[in-house]
Formats: structure tokens, sequence, C-alpha cells
């Protein structure tokens, strides 16, 4: 399974233009990042005795896709001035 | 007098007599706005032809509201009605005296939402401003429910309604962080009277201000942090021998106040924030700055512990970006090499948004010197509010975290000479709350008669000095049913790929098919007269025709921005008129539309 996937998402990656990519992962990464972000905080807010475990949950997504987001943001902004 | 009336008396007399200097001076500024001809202002603007009856207006409601706010129980209502009449008083004088809605952009921005009802899509690659649409769509949405025509009166009446609605959030603002109602009065009487700079017209900026202002309200009403100080930490601070009563109060200051105020249960605060992002989304959609300004007041809140949000900043900080990476592209790929140079330039910032714009007519240099003055000066009085506050032990940190969150902006970009304006405009809000509390969070409380007089009488000088910073511009701003009249003329016979050139872009123009058309202003060459290459210009081969739009609003623009010579305007246009070059094919009393003169294009009847 996990060997399909990998193969999948090369292919998918190798066969696509920067442009399509930048957008595609791009886009889908901004809607996973407001929804978590988004999701964070209700939790936050709701409370429960699970909550602060939820929290951390939340954190081990966010912090990769926040370093993935600036990247991606800074890669189209150094192709815009190149 | 029976029984019944002399009840009545006593129960409706109490309560109407604090509106008859209401009444009275809505009555007198009534009476005066005929007497206004807009025709005769000079370079000083709106207030060179105003009548006594505004100033004696102004003393009376600030007079009236200041009884109001000395009395031991202040009545809202009365100060409701106040700063209503207020915001009528001071921004109802142009849509009521002018024939059409003002200044040049406001037509412009008429023509984006006209376009996007027309067609049904933006075009971020023509014009720069739909690269953020969100307003131009839903005025679009507006006028293609209410009509198109009644978009334009909207347009024209869009600073009273759009401060009347900042007065909602301005009012939750102040009553979250603060709980003496005098302030919270006082605050939004002074912004009405110091809101100079004009983002409130009929463009993105003045909505997106107003959902800013919702957001910063909903924040500090519902989620501040409210923590009270420690009184064990603070007497042992105290009791240091060394800096100990300055290390007490700096404590009280740095901990968050518990000031109370109306809770929501925690659901109720999950569909709050539901709000909050669904309106920071659509800031994002419609405006380059605000989601910028509204992104660092939330990180300075958050910094400093100020608010309960942890992910809220950030999901703002990555839905600005996105917004800004992905849908602005046009844009960037004109502007970004230029954007990234002025990041840190901040000696080129100042110059392009204030010495460079102390410049035209003596008139012109005496009201910008002025606004300048009025920013500063309120900006120190700030200053001197919030260290008093400080001094008193009160626990400001939140006001002036929010005044000076704006600021950071400046490192960053210029915005086309206008920074310090949305700087100005961003810290309002606080400043005003920072002033008002010099005068109402002090003891006594209400103050002794002799500061509220003192009051009075400088929220008096600060109104007379509004009606100069406000619409210094105005002869500027001014636009006429005649020139409106040639330019929907020159739409009607225009053929589509046309070039329309003009003087500058200071008239109402683009206010239709603006996609139709190229418009290039041709400053330099008509402070010249240079009307040879005025007409080379026009004789581009590119075009099927050209039209030279010559109106009175350019001819002001010129004298009172670049000094032109009164006079100089009339001569040059009787020179183009006169001129073998070109022939005129429309002439009204304001406007002229000149061809070449060996133009295959018809008059315009």
């Amino acid at each position: 399974m996990t060997s399909t996937v990998t193969a999948a998402t090369t292919a998918v990656l190798l066969s696509s233009s920067y442009d399509a990519l930048s957008t595609t992962v791009g886009v889908a990464l901004v809607i996973a990042l407001s929804v978590l972000l988004f999701q964070r905080e209700a939790t936050r807010i709701l409370g429960g005795h699970r909550a602060v475990a939820w929290e951390w949950a939340f954190d081990v997504a966010l912090v990769p896709l926040l370093f993935v987001f600036f990247v991606i943001v800074a890669a189209r902004l150094v192709e815009l001035i190149v | 007098m029976s029984a019944r009336q002399g009840a009545i008396a006593q129960t409706w007399v109490p309560r109407v007599a604090p509106l008859a200097p209401v009444i009275a001076a809505v009555v007198i500024w009534a009476v005066g706005l005929p007497s206004i001809d807009v025709g005769r202002m000079n370079d000083l603007g709106l207030i060179s032809v105003l009548p006594w009856n505004v100033f004696v207006v102004i003393v009376i409601l600030t007079v009236s509201a200041g009884f109001q706010l000395h009395q031991e129980h202040i009545n809202t209502r009365v100060l409701a009605v106040h700063v209503v009449t207020l915001a009528v008083v001071m921004y109802a004088i142009p849509p009521i005296v002018e024939e059409v809605a003002r200044s040049s952009v406001t037509w412009a921005h008429l023509g984006f939402a006209e376009y996007i009802a027309r067609t049904g899509t933006t075009a971020p690659t023509l014009e720069a401003r739909f690269n953020w649409p969100g307003f131009f769509v839903a005025a679009a949405f507006i006028g293609s429910v209410a009509g198109a025509g009644s978009l334009t009166t909207i347009a024209e009446w869009a600073p009273v309604y759009f401060n009347l609605l900042f007065m909602l959030p301005l009012a939750l603002i102040a009553r979250g962080l603060t709980r003496d109602a005098r302030i919270v009065w006082a605050s939004l009487w002074l912004f009405e009277i110091t809101n100079w700079v004009g983002q409130d017209y009929f463009a993105p900026q003045a909505l997106a201000y107003f959902m800013y202002l919702v957001i910063v309200a909903v924040v500090v009403t519902w989620f501040l942090v409210r923590r009270p100080a420690s009184d064990a930490i603070r007497n042992r601070l105290r009791g240091m021998s060394a800096g100990g009563r300055v290390l007490g109060r700096l404590y009280t200051v740095l901990t968050p106040d518990n000031l109370g105020g109306w809770s929501l249960s925690r659901r109720q605060k999950v569909a709050m924030i539901g709000v909050m992002v669904a309106m920071f989304a659509f800031v994002s959609f419609s405006h380059q700055l605000t989601p910028f300004f509204t992104v660092a007041a939330l990180v300075a809140l958050l910094v400093f512990n100020r608010i309960s949000l942890r992910s809220i900043p950030i999901l703002f900080g990555v839905m600005a970006v996105a917004w800004v990476s992905y849908m602005t592209v046009p844009f960037l790929q004109g502007h970004v090499v230029s954007m990234i140079k002025e990041i840190g330039s901040v000696s080129d910032t100042l110059a392009t948004n204030v010495t460079s714009r102390i410049a035209g007519s003596p008139e012109h240099q005496a009201v910008v010197t002025l606004r300048l003055v009025f920013t500063v000066a309120l900006w120190a009085l700030a200053a001197v509010g919030a260290v008093i506050r400080f001094w008193d032990g009160k626990r400001d940190l939140t006001m002036v975290l929010l005044a000076a969150a704006p600021v950071p902006l400046i490192l960053l970009q210029a915005y086309g000479g206008e920074l310090v304006l949305r700087l100005y405009l961003f810290s309002l809000p606080f400043v005003t709350i920072l002033i008002a509390g010099i005068v109402y969070g002090r003891r006594p409380n209400p103050p002794a008669v002799v500061t509220s007089v003192v009051a009075v009488a400088f929220a008096s000088a600060i109104g007379f000095g509004f009606l100069v910073a406000r619409y210094g511009n105005e002869r500027i701003d001014l636009m006429t049913s005649s020139e409106v009249a040639a330019v929907e003329r020159l739409y009607e016979i225009a053929p589509s790929g046309s070039l329309l050139v003009a003087a500058s872009n200071n008239l109402p123009w683009k206010f239709e098919k603006f996609e139709q058309y190229d418009y290039v202003p041709v400053t330099d060459e008509v402070l010249i007269g240079d009307l040879p290459a005025i007409a080379d210009v026009m004789r581009d081969r590119k075009y099927p025709h050209s039209y030279l739009v010559l109106t009175r609003s350019e001819g002001v623009y010129a004298e009172v921005f670049t000094g032109l010579p009164v006079g100089s305007w009339d001569r040059f246009v009787a020179d183009a008129t006169s001129s073998p070059a070109f022939k005129v094919v429309y002439r009204n009393e304001d406007s002229e539309i000149l061809v070449l003169a060996d133009s295959t294009a018809e008059s315009i009847p």
C-alpha cells in the first residue's frame, strides 16, 4: 500500500509542470492549513478532557504544513522575480 | 394645566429637552446649506464657501455633547443622537450641495462594478484593482438588484453611511477596552471629527476598514485575556529598593485587565470565530492592505498575550499571503520587483508620503501642512494619554498595541504615497480612546467644570480644523453634471478601441465600458502648453479614433497640485479649441471634446 501511494505520488509529481504542481499542491495545502487551524482553535475553545491531546495532534500536522506553505510561497515569489 | 398635562410635561420634558440643541443645530445647518456655492471654492477647499451656520452648529453640538458627558449619569440615547447628528453634519454636506458623486476615483470604481455586472467576470490583467475584486463584485450585485442608476446615488452618499456604520464596531471596541462610558462616547465623537483621510468613499478600503473594525471589536469584546494582576507580586516588586515603584506599575500595565463584560458560550465563541474568518476572507478578497493591518493587530495582541486566540492570527496570515501569492499574479508580475525594492526604504516611503505632498498652490500647501500638524498633534496627544493612564495605574497596553500595530507596515512599502494616511486611519480608533481618556479617564469623573469647558473648546477647534483637513481637496474632488454629461456623450459615440486623452485622470470617466478604451493623461504636455506633442500622442495609428477631453476638474487639478497659474488652464483650452490641429466635436459649460482636425470622427450632437 505504502509503496503504491509513493509510486503514484512520484508519478503525479513528475508528470506535472511546475505551475500545475505549485497551484494544485499549494491550493490543497492552503485549504488543509485553514481547516486545521480553525479546527485547532475550535478545539481549544470547546475544551474537554482530550482538548490538549487534540491540540498536540493538530500541531504535528500544522508545523510541517506551515513550513511547506512558506516554501511554496517563496518559490512562487522567486519565479516571478526571475 | 390639568393633572394629566402636568404628568406628561414631567415625563416628556426631561426626555426631549436634551435633544433641543440637536434639533436647533439640524435646523440651522439645513438653513445654511442652500447658500453654499461650490463653484466659488478656492484651494482651501470647502471651508472657503461654508456659511457661518456650519461653524455654529459644530459649537452647539459640541457644547451639548460636552454638557451631557458632564452629567453624573449620562444618557446614552441622547449621546447616540448627538453622535449620529454629528456624522450627518460633517459628512453629508458634499452629497447635498454637489451635483454628482465627488472624486474621479469614485467614477472609476462605478465603472469596475459596471464591468462585472455587464460581463460577469473581472479583468485582473487590465486593472490592478481587479486582483482584489470583492468590493466591486458586491457593488455589481447591489447595482443589479437596486438598478445601476441607484449605484451612483449609493456612491454619492458613501461617506455618510460608512461613517455611521463605523460607529457600531467602534462603540464595541471602546466598550471592550474601557468600562468608562464617557470615554466610549467621547472617543466616538473624536473619531468623527478626526477621520479626515477620506478613506470612506465608494471604495474597497471603506468596506474593508469596516470589516477590520468588526473583527477587532469581536476580538476585544470576547477574546481578550482577562486576568487580574496579583497583589502579592505587585507588592513584592514595589518593595524592591531600586525602581520598585516603576516595576510595580510596569507589572500592572503588562498584566491583562479583567474588565468583565459580555460572555458567550463556547459554541457561540466558535460560531463567532467562523463569522470572523468569513469576514477576513472577504477582506483578503477585497483590499491589498487591510488584511495585513488586521494580521498586524492580532499578532501584536498575541505576542503580548492579550488575546485567547492562538491559531486565528496564523490562519489570517496564511489566508492573506495565499490570496496575494495565488490570486494576484497579474499584479505581482508587473510590480513585485518595485515592491521588494521598497522594503526597508523608510526614508523614501516618508518622502513619498509626506514631504512630496507639500506642493502645489500656496493654499493647498497650507492645507497639507495643517493635515500634518493635525496628525502629529493627535499622535502626540495619544502618547500623552497613554503615559497619563500608565501613571494612573490603568492597564491600557491593549489600546497602545492596537494603536501601534500598523506602524511596522511602513517598513514594507510606500503604497503609492498613501501609507501614512492608512497608518493614521488604522490607528485612529485607539488613538481617540487614549485622547478621550485624558479628560474622562481620571478623577474626578465627571471632570471639573473647567476641564469640561476646555475639552469642549478643544473639540470645537478640532471640528473646525477637520473641515480644512477633510475637505481641503474638495475643489479637485468636485465633479459636475456637465462633465459627466460630456463623458456620457463621448462613450455613446467613441468607437470601441479609441484612445481617450486628458490632462490628468481627475475627471469623471471610466464609469462604463472602461475596458474598451485606452486612457492616456498628458499632464506634462498640458503644463507647457505643447499642443503638437498632444496631437502626436493622438495620431497613434493603433487607434481608430482619438479624443482629447478637457474638463473643468482637470484644470483645477493642474492649478492646485502642480501650481499652474490661475488663468493658464483657460488659455490652454482656448489655444487648443482654436488650434488648426484640432476640431471641437462637443462642448458644454464645463467640458470640451476635441479630435484631430483631419479625423473622420463626427461631431457629437
